[in-house]
């Protein structure tokens, strides 16, 4: 990487002239000071250019010393003896000046097992899950994930194995060297070159005595790295160097460039190496996960580089949507394609919002009308309705896991209808999630309270708390500190302290609250405080400061979580993606945009219906799916729109209604009232009352039902069995069973088989309008009326004529897909 | 009969000192270069394949070696790989891919990636060979160049032990009066009653984990080797330390070893998961048994001389025939559903009393006493088989309350004394499964026990390099040292 970088400078034109000259230059860190024979402080030198362009020039800069106690070797300064001195460092035609100052050169410093030999296992590979960090090792040799328990290290490393791995007597024979340097067969193959700095930290640990007693020292309490949280890199500027700094427990740090752990979340844009210098490789953004022993931090970046014919087609901005997302695409040279037609639209939006397809005459109506803001409008309508209301409560319902099997005896449904009427109402979502949290009663009567009836035990709570609210999977933290977050395992326990007196009547629906009962952290003993705002009564139900913790604005999670949710639920995918796994290594595909997002989220009062509305009347939203030569390889900026399957349920309903089995949702109403009347007339009647029940139900609409319908179709096509918080349950996998239910599975047999007799009054040229419209809320052009009017007139018997015209509209991509 | 036994060792003294001139000529032309006909040329067993193995065998081996060429037999050697170049031409080094690519300038060619280059000495000695006409000085080709090649010359002991090494092996001699134990490329000899340092027999393996002496008290079998690597197991002067025959070579150090009773067999165990048997008048292998699935840790004969008992970090411990290495059968009782202590147990040590009961031990708070031939008729693969081990009741469990795994067992005057992770020597009646004592803790892990009933000693020795001498009868300690000559701290 180094060579890389090296060629790259040569490449570059010279800084001397003029117009590419930094204004000023910074360096990181501002003084040097290395109390060790063995510390070293990576430096970081930052051009500042115009247009607050930054550029790396830590690899191109001079170092010149006012007497030689250190050494600058490739950006980072060795120590040589004791005394201070001046660096003067000119990068750019600008000189800044650091003072350096060496101390401690003659005393011993054993190399540390917890903060050095450790690290360096890690960033070997040595600990991960899938070699010796495994529960069960391999070959025989067992460590702990990523470093977690060093006494298990301890003794696996030295006194274990009959002390085979590690030789004080030939420090450079011990197997732990020779196998990872493939002098000895090793299933792991090679993990070490002698080159690597690993290689004498290891060496020089086992040559000072192999020693693990320093679990004294202090610890390490914090990361700095720099640059952060972000930087571009503007081509051929593609390399930026980092410097890592440990913050230890006494107050002291140490530069662990070189010790830390370099991972990227993005290999097709980025590259890191083992020094932490970060290269662009091709255009696009991903997050550099640093790790040290447990402590994670990640610094996102932006590859640009100039596109050969890219022009900014400079499209006007609706709302803050749409400026966040052009100056991101416009960043990367992206061209957003064009906003799609009325018909597209229409249908994108009433499946979105509501699950449905448009009713054919709103279709017609809306196509011909020639209102300017028709669509901010058709918008409105939609969020009004009580089609919007049980559509989105469902999804919410799918990850609260809302199931009559766990949820007996109508609680299911009475947990259902108070999550539609969060909808329906508009609920403040602070409200309605702090209503939910700590909620207590009889499930029976308080529909939130099922909340902790529909989860087994106190650590899923916990989980499920933190995914559905806070976007994390914290469930790893159960058994040790996050791997890929900073979670840490007393995280997770304070998370479930939370919740810890939580009672639930055995066999009964009652939730309360006990007064007493703790968590403590499964190694240490220690008796946690509940995560979220201090709880000052020790009586108070804690659920209620956590809930106010986690609704107020500026709350990291909560009200990004929910935007993104809503995000995902118009575009199939989320912003940061997927949306249950928020954490500094998975970065958001537009940041900025998030933030705006949680922001007006929270200034609107939590306003679900006033966030979806910007989204929808966004041009963002409002995108064609078509791409461009400048935005084809694009699947996470949201250039254009992305293309995805009807979900199960909205493809139920669709075929129903296309098949004219199934009459518009809009029109239950009306059919309730009458029921109701005629039930008022007779209330006795069975047949009545199951009629007016079933109505309002809304059972026959599998996106619109209190609970969910269980049934082949569904389930081919992903519909969750509600069983877990992660939105992952719902797939959308492509198989083969799809495939044959949508050629002559039951439902559509059966539903094609009748449409022969729904549409038995209507002409040919009425029927192929009316299908047209409703599969696809637009009329046929010319060549399909022609084709139609063949196909009829070739077609042995009108019934089957018209079946297998159901048939093959049902099958088409542009009926089957969300364009 | 003795007198015979002397001269064959006599001989083989003789025949190794000429070998030991042989390579001292080697090594000479070596550094003679480019005087042409040297009196010896680089042979391929002594001087090239040492240096195959230990710097190229790691990736050019198996299914999976680099560009498709594998140096693990003689046979495969002379293949050429994916790149089609001879790796052999003889007498033209500058044409043999195998030389090319040791001195390539390119470092994406040069052998071995990314690694110190292979010394010139090396280098010099393979180029040599190849010149020479690179042939074979073994009998088969196709045999593992590993399994073949001769016994290493071991480096000199440090003067003076700069840490105390761990140790690893330890026994007390025929009469008792001296203690040997395993140090760092030697064996070092002390007196057992006040510690002080008597010899040090040197120039053996790296680490030396198996020690054993002849009933006579003038040899010893030194077990040991290098960790990953290389195991060896040999006839020692226990006077000088002259190796005077070595009996095998493994691939992974060797951690056991055991005479019959009859003195006719040596048997050993080893990392690499073989164990071996050779007959001690002329060193000739009886069998080799590859039966185990991880270390085989220890090795005991029966005093019937019909058994040898292998135990393995596998969790088991196999029964096999001593004069043909058959396995005779597999005791399970380290694995928990055959005994009362939850966990599946690594075996670390095994031993036969004078009745021919089987100890053996690892993890599981207890040293296991079981009968071979009830443990076979009891084997089998029935669902059932759990009960009707409970029912056979073959199996006592003699036990103590530790969490540490156990390594080491000695027995002796028909007690057992074992100690391992906790440091506590504790001594049970075999008879009677009853502990009779805990001798004072050792102050780290303990990794070798010896006895000596007739003096009435026990010896432990630890990962901190500490051996403790105790009295048997009284408990009290009777010396204890550390058995690092030179060494202060």
């Amino acid at each position: 990487m180094r060579l890389v970088l090296l060629l790259l400078a040569f490449l570059l034109p010279s800084f001397a002239t003029a117009a590419d000259a930094p204004s000023r230059i910074e360096v990181y860190p501002a003084k040097v000071a290395l109390g060790s024979n063995r510390a070293t402080t990576q430096f970081v030198i930052t051009g500042h250019f115009a247009h607050g362009e930054t550029r790396d020039l830590t690899h191109n800069a001079t170092f010149t010393l006012s007497a030689p106690v250190v050494e600058v070797r490739t950006g980072v300064a060795f120590p040589k003896k004791d005394g201070k001195a001046e660096i003067t460092i000119v990068a750019g035609g600008h000189a800044v000046k650091v003072p350096v100052e060496v101390s401690g050169q003659s005393d011993p410093d054993p190399m540390r097992f917890r903060t050095e030999t450790l690290a360096v296992l890690t960033k070997q590979g040595c600990n991960s899950g899938s070699c010796h960090g495994s529960p069960d090792g391999k070959g025989g040799f067992r460590l702990s994930l990523f470093g977690y328990d060093p006494a298990i290290d301890a003794e696996s490393i030295v006194r274990g194995g009959l002390n085979r791995r590690v030789d004080a007597f030939n420090p450079a024979d011990s197997l732990m060297l020779k196998k990872p340097l493939m002098r000895v067969a090793h299933v792991g193959g090679k993990r070490l070159n002698k080159s690597d700095n690993g290689y004498r930290v290891l060496l020089d640990w086992i040559a000072s005595g192999a020693k693990t007693d320093d679990d004294k020292q202090p610890a390490c309490v914090q990361l700095l790295v720099y640059p952060g949280p972000n930087r571009v890199l503007r081509a051929p500027h593609w390399a930026q160097q980092l410097s890592v700094i440990a913050k230890f427990a006494d107050g002291t740090a140490r530069d662990v460039t070189s010790l830390a752990t370099y991972e990227i979340s993005n290999k097709e844009s980025l590259a890191v190496s083992d020094e932490g210098l970060v290269t662009g490789i091709k255009r696009g953004q991903g997050a550099v996960s640093v790790r040290y022993l447990n402590h994670l931090e990640s610094v996102h970046f932006t590859v640009t580089e100039e596109v050969e014919g890219f022009v900014w087609n400079n499209p006007a901005d609706v709302n803050f949507i749409d400026k966040h997302t052009h100056a991101k695409l416009n960043q990367l040279r992206v061209l957003p394609s064009d906003t799609c037609d009325d018909a597209t639209f229409l249908r994108r939006v009433y499946l979105d919002l509501t699950g449905l397809l448009p009713p054919t005459d709103k279709a017609k109506s809306f196509l011909t009308d020639t209102t300017a803001n028709k669509r901010a409008k058709i918008i409105d309508e939609l969020l009004a309705s009580e089609e919007f209301a049980r559509y989105w409560a469902l999804r919410s319902a799918d990850l609260m896991r809302v199931n009559p099997k766990t949820l007996p005896g109508g609680r299911a449904e009475l947990f259902a209808d108070w999550l539609i009427d969060g909808y329906r109402k508009n609920a403040p979502f602070d409200k309605a999630v702090t209503e939910l949290l700590t909620a207590t009663g009889d499930a029976a009567k308080v529909p939130a309270a099922n909340y902790f009836l529909a989860i087994p035990n106190l650590e899923d709570l916990a989980e499920t708390t933190a995914q559905l609210f806070m976007g994390s999977r914290v469930n790893c933290a159960k058994c040790h500190n996050h791997p890929f977050e900073n979670w840490t395992q007393e995280d997770y326990y304070r998370i479930a302290a939370v919740f810890t007196r939580v009672r639930k009547a055995p066999k009964g629906t009652m939730v309360s609250i006990a007064a007493t009962g703790e968590t403590t952290h499964p190694t240490s003993g220690k008796t946690l405080t509940p995560f979220g705002d201090a709880v000052t009564d020790p009586k108070a139900d804690r659920r209620v400061s956590f809930a106010k913790w986690l609704t107020k604005p500026g709350n990291p999670f909560f009200a990004r979580v929910e935007v993104n949710r809503m995000w995902f639920g118009l575009f199939g995918r989320g912003i940061v993606h997927p949306v249950d796994d928020f954490r500094s290594s998975n970065p958001p595909a537009i940041p900025e945009l998030l933030d705006a997002l949680a922001t007006e989220f929270e200034q609107s009062g939590f306003d679900r219906k006033h966030v979806l509305r910007l989204m929808c009347n966004s041009r963002t939203y409002q995108r064609s799916t078509a791409t461009n030569k400048f935005n084809e390889d694009d699947d996470t900026l949201f250039s254009h729109y992305p293309i995805r399957r009807l979900t199960a349920e909205q493809m139920q309903d669709a075929i129903g209604y296309a098949t004219g089995s199934l009459a518009p949702a809009s029109e239950l109403a009306e059919e309730l009232a009458r029921a109701e009347k005629e039930l008022a007339a007779a209330p006795a009647d069975r047949t009545k009352q199951a009629t007016v029940k079933r109505l309002k139900d809304r059972a026959t609409y599998a996106t619109q039902r209190l609970t969910p319908e269980q049934s082949a179709f569904l389930k081919a096509f992903g519909q969750p069995k509600r069983e877990s918080p992660c939105a992952c349950e719902r797939v959308d996998e492509p198989t083969v069973d799809q495939a044959l239910q949508l050629l002559n599975g039951p439902l559509v047999a059966g539903r094609v088989s009748s449409s022969a007799d729904a549409f038995a009054k209507l002409t040919d040229a009425e029927l192929t309008e009316w299908l047209w419209l409703a599969a696809f809320s637009r009329l046929p052009n010319e060549a399909e009326r022609k084709k139609v009017s063949g196909h009829f007139k070739k077609a042995a018997t009108r019934p089957d004529a018209v079946r297998d015209l159901v048939w093959a509209v049902i099958n088409t991509r542009e009926f089957l897909l969300q364009h | 009969m003795i007198a015979r036994h002397e001269l064959l060792l006599l001989l083989t003294r003789i025949v190794m000192n000429r070998f030991r001139l042989l390579r001292a000529l080697v090594v000479l032309c070596a550094f003679a270069t480019p005087a042409p006909a040297c009196a010896a040329d680089p042979a391929f067993l002594s001087d090239v394949a040492p240096v195959l193995v230990s710097r190229c065998a790691s990736c050019h081996n198996g299914a999976k070696a680099r560009s498709a060429y594998k140096l693990d037999t003689f046979a495969n050697l002379l293949q050429p790989g994916t790149s089609d170049a001879k790796p052999v031409v003889p007498g033209k080094p500058e044409e043999s891919e195998l030389y090319r690519r040791l001195v390539a300038e390119n470092p994406k060619e040069r052998m071995p990636p990314g690694d110190d280059a292979l010394s010139t000495n090396e280098i010099a000695a393979i180029k040599k060979w190849i010149a020479a006409g690179g042939t074979f000085d073994g009998s088969d080709r196709t045999a593992a160049i590993k399994s073949i090649l001769p016994a290493r010359k071991h480096p000199a002991a440090p003067e003076k032990y700069p840490v105390a090494a761990p140790v690893f092996a330890i026994t007390f001699s025929p009469d008792g009066k001296e203690l040997a134990t395993g140090g760092v490329n030697e064996v070092t000899v002390w007196d057992a009653v006040n510690g002080k340092l008597l010899r040090r027999l040197p120039r053996l393996p790296t680490r030396v984990h198996a020690l054993t002496y002849t009933s006579d008290g003038k040899h010893l079998i030194v077990g040991g080797g290098t960790t990953g690597e290389y195991g060896e197991i040999a006839l020692v002067d226990a006077k000088t330390g002259e190796r005077v025959r070595v009996f095998g070579t493994f691939d992974d150090i060797v951690l056991s070893a055991a005479f019959s009773s009859d003195g006719k067999l040596v048997a050993a165990g080893s990392a690499d998961r073989t164990a071996r048997a050779y007959h001690f008048a002329d060193g000739k292998v009886a069998w080799r048994a590859s039966l185990h699935s991880d270390w085989i840790t220890g090795v005991a004969f029966s005093p019937d001389g019909k058994w040898v008992a292998t135990s393995s970090k596998d969790r088991t411990v196999k029964v096999l025939e001593a004069n043909t290495g058959k396995l005779f059968t597999t005791f399970n009782g380290h694995r928990r559903q055959y005994a009362p202590h939850v966990g599946q147990f690594e075996v670390y040590a095994v031993a036969f009393d004078a009745t021919g009961t089987a100890l053996s031990v690892g993890g599981g708070a207890a040293i296991r006493a079981w009968d071979p031939v009830k443990t076979q008729d009891e084997n089998g693969s029935a669902a059932d088989m759990e009960e009707r081990f409970k029912k056979a009741g073959h199996t006592r469990y003699l036990e103590f309350a530790v969490g540490k795994p156990v390594f080491a067992m000695a027995l002796g005057g028909g007690h057992a004394f074992s100690a391992g992770g906790d440091g506590v020597l504790r001594e049970h009646d075999v008879a009677s499964g009853k502990l009779i004592r805990e001798y004072a803790k050792h102050t780290d892990w303990v990794y070798a026990v010896a006895v000596h009933p007739q003096t009435g000693r026990a010896a432990t020795g630890g990962f901190d390099g500490l051996v403790h001498v105790f009295d048997t009868k009284t408990g009290d300690a009777v010396t204890n040292f550390v058995a690092a000559p030179g060494f202060s701290k």
